[in-house]
């Protein structure tokens, strides 16, 4: 193949893409908008528990960034040796692909993003009418399958992801992706589903623990030996501490009364270490 | 030495960097972050392992070493830029030495780096000829430390696994990257940023691996509740073994309150003739474009809470160092003894780990303080000894079946550092890319060895990995090198998308497909069946 300047091999991958991506603009202009429609999807709705989550933390990093933000600019590129292909890409706004996914960000706090495909676009019009997307408003309806709860939350056409806030860890969730009329609430249409997910626990199991019966498996032989447990001392101890279900920090304050710990940064620790961190 | 055998402390250092290879530049700094961890962590680690050898001290020490810094160890033009490093770093020594004639305390620091620079060069070429790989390796050979493998490119498990294919690759090409380099099996997997969810066991256990490291919650918050806390630990009802780790060692270390490492004797990170001195001199020494960065030649001490520096004294900073050997030593004597006391004759097994990083590149003196720390353990009166995992397990293979908890070791203990609205946007590119991955090996399964559609799609595997790297995303939480991960995600994304329309449309182009070989040269003998 013979060599293709930098703009023509960037139309050739995003003419690729464009085959699955409804808007011919490039996908650059598309991944700034989606940052303003996210932003503007940034704000609470119908319920207390589907506003989008700001986690970012306003670390102090004074000198530390000023070492570490010293990428080159572009031009201070030394190229050693020639490259016969020019490279750019950009990430595609979507797929073009009906998808629902979620995944668990903390064990109260669940991330979804979804899309509809142009086809399913289509059908969903030949069926219900060409003011279907018009007439109809995007909700998630999230299944709570361990507490067998279903509940509502109204969303928008201009985000394509969210983040819900659910009251207990340690469930098994699906969440659903579906339109409601707007003048006729009654009338919902299915899209599509999520895979099922299960959000982490987040206490000490201690009451749901039968301490009487413990299973022991010996990991060589495979044999299994079942001790009881109610009267060893470390788990009186541990069993004082946690004699309800205490959250995380409440944890780790109780066994570093002593030190003052910074809320947020008792975790904050490992991969600290670790050049990608910053310390490099 | 151990005289009434109470426990066990088990130290993990877990050396990850991500994959940087430019061979288009030499302008990366990225690429830095290899050498200066070389410099300043692994041949510092491997003089100390050489000299307690030496000194017939019987250590043990856990070592997770990841398959992207298998790769960079063993790429061969990274080793001559590292030389090259080196050989900067030996003349900018040599200068500094004449620009301070007469400011005995920095020419002394300064001769002090000359011989570090020139001491690195000749263990590099000579001892180890280029390759610290077999340094390690050599450790694990005559038993002291025990080698334990990661996910293929750190990806994070957690968000990964919405397509289990995709961390099953993980696990694959991290334990033949592990076979290749250290000619056995691994018994153990550092999971990325020990991101653990109950749903990758069966792959763990497929590939033979037999025990985790888990964040301490990973343990407390287990299901059912681990009777001995993290002082044991547990095995899942897939029988994946998990140790979790010790919280009152782990904060010794690392606090940044009141952490071994903010010792006002120790050297201070963030002052360094990089940005010290005067510009047109060291200009040669920094960023191509002229940009003041490290130069890892430091000349202070901690000193306090001051901007006014003394100057690193390295008798001083060995004083430090012993004092807080000596004070780990002590603690872990009295948690050992009161935990003894406390489990009816059950040993416990305190778990540290740690950044492999931390110790050298981040605490100057860390390497230096786990030799002290070693020696007194082998050598003074204590109750416990030092063990890896594998040798506890092989000596108390009757462990409490529990599920452990989902949990990473992240900020707040789960994945808010790998999915929050700075990279939340990453990871339908993750799960589409994944998907797309396994569409297309099915699609044409088993090509033949030689053909370029094989070809093709063993590269569009390795672009998967490399995007999938946690890296990218922790770097745009952490807010440091934004622009560079966003531009790894977005190249890796691309080049693999390109090539999965090329494979699907039979338009292979063969000059692009050697191009990005050449650049993401990683994981040379990878198949990608491993997706089937």
């Amino acid at each position: 193949m013979s060599r293709v300047t930098k703009k023509e091999k960037k139309q050739d991958f995003i003419n690729n893409e464009n085959k699955e991506i409804k808007k011919s603009i490039s996908s650059k202009t598309n991944s700034i908008s989606s940052k303003k429609i996210k932003t503007s999807a940034n704000k609470k709705i119908t319920t207390n528990s589907t506003t989008k989550k700001n986690t970012s933390k306003n670390s102090t990093k004074s000198r530390k960034n000023a070492v570490k933000n010293t990428t080159k600019s572009d031009n201070s590129i030394i190229i050693s040796k020639p490259s016969p292909i020019s490279e750019y890409y950009d990430l595609p706004y979507r797929y073009n692909q009906t998808i629902v996914r979620v995944l668990a960000q903390t064990p109260t706090t669940l991330f979804v993003y979804w899309d509809i495909s142009d086809d399913d676009r289509k059908i969903f019009i030949e069926k219900h009418g060409k003011d279907f997307f018009n007439t109809t408003k995007p909700v998630l309806l999230i299944h709570n399958k361990t507490k067998d709860i279903f509940f509502e939350v109204e969303i928008n056409d201009f985000a394509n992801s969210w983040y819900l806030h659910m009251q207990e860890p340690d469930c098994e969730y699906e969440i659903e992706l579906g339109r409601r009329n707007i003048t006729n609430p009654s009338r919902y249409t299915y899209v599509s589903s999520s895979n099922k997910l299960i959000s982490p626990n987040d206490h000490v199991l201690f009451d749901e623990t039968d301490f009487t019966n413990i299973k022991f498996k010996n990991v060589k032989t495979g044999t299994i030996d079942n001790k009881d447990f109610g009267s060893i001392r470390l788990m009186t101890n541990i069993g004082n501490i946690y004699s309800k279900k205490h959250k995380v920090y409440r944890f780790y304050t109780n066994l570093y009364k002593d030190e003052i710990l910074e809320n947020n940064k008792m975790f904050s620790n490992p991969s600290s270490g670790n050049p990608t961190s910053g310390m490099f | 030495m151990t005289t009434n055998e109470k426990g066990y402390v088990c130290f993990i250092l877990h050396a990850h960097l991500p994959f940087v290879h430019h061979p288009e530049s030499e302008d990366y700094l990225e690429e830095q972050w290899l050498f200066e961890a070389i410099s300043e962590t692994y041949i510092p680690l491997l003089k100390n392992f050489k000299k307690l050898e030496n000194e017939n001290v019987n250590f043990r020490i856990t070592m997770s070493m990841t398959p992207p810094l298998l790769s960079m160890l063993d790429n061969k033009m990274l080793q001559k830029r590292y030389i090259k490093y080196l050989k900067q770093h030996i003349e900018l020594s040599k200068k500094e030495l004449i620009r301070n004639k007469g400011n005995d305390k920095v020419c002394e620091l300064a001769n002090y780096y000359l011989n570090r620079y020139t001491d690195d060069l000749h263990i590099f070429k000579e001892t180890y000829n280029c390759n610290l790989i077999e340094g390690f390796k050599y450790f694990q050979d005559i038993g002291l430390l025990e080698i334990i493998t990661c996910g293929a490119t750190h990806g994070y498990f957690p968000i990964l696994y919405l397509n289990e294919k995709t961390v099953r690759a993980q696990i694959a090409v991290g334990v033949q990257t592990y076979e290749k380099y250290f000619g056995k099996k691994p018994r153990g997997i550092w999971l990325p940023e020990c991101g653990y969810i109950p749903e990758t066991d069966k792959y763990l256990k497929e590939f033979g691996i037999q025990y985790i490291i888990t964040e301490t919650h990973g343990i407390l918050y287990a299901n059912p509740t681990p009777v001995y806390g993290t002082f044991a630990p547990i095995v899942s009802p897939n029988g994946i073994i998990a140790f979790g780790r010790d919280l009152e060692s782990s904060r010794q270390v690392w606090s940044s309150i009141n952490g071994y490492p903010g010792d006002p004797n120790y050297r201070e990170f963030y002052r360094d003739i990089g940005y010290d001195a005067p510009y047109d001199y060291i200009k040669p020494f920094i960023a191509h474009n002229g940009v003041r960065v490290n130069t890892q030649i430091k000349y202070y001490r901690i000193t306090g809470k001051t901007e006014n520096k003394d100057y690193y004294n390295i008798k001083w900073a060995m004083d430090s160092v012993e004092k807080q050997a000596g004070h780990f030593f002590d603690c872990r004597q009295s948690q050992i003894s009161y935990l003894y006391s406390q489990m009816d004759g059950k040993k416990p097994i305190i778990v540290c780990p740690y950044d492999a990083e931390l110790y050298g590149h981040w605490w100057y003196e860390g390497p230096d303080w786990l030799y002290i720390l070693f020696k007194k353990i082998y050598y003074d009166k204590c109750d416990y000894k030092l063990i890896t995992p594998s040798e506890y397990i092989d000596l108390y293979p009757e462990i409490q079946e529990s599920t452990p908890c989902r949990s990473s070791w992240g900020a707040n203990g789960y994945s808010e550092v790998w999915l929050n609205p700075l990279n939340d946007y990453v990871h339908r590119h993750y799960h589409i890319a994944g998907d797309r991955m396994v569409e297309i090996t099915n699609l044409f399964p088993n090509e033949p060895k030689t053909s370029l559609k094989r070809k093709a799609l063993n590269q569009c595997a390795r672009e998967l990995l490399l995007a999938q790297s946690s890296d990218w995303n922790f770097i745009i939480t952490n807010q440091t090198m934004v622009d560079y991960a966003h531009k790894r995600i977005k190249e890796h994304i691309g080049r693999f998308t390109k090539l999965y329309y090329q494979i699907k449309n039979d338009e292979i182009d063969e000059i692009f497909l050697n191009e990005i070989s050449k650049k993401d040269k990683i994981f040379d003998d990878i198949d990608y069946m491993i997706y089937k």
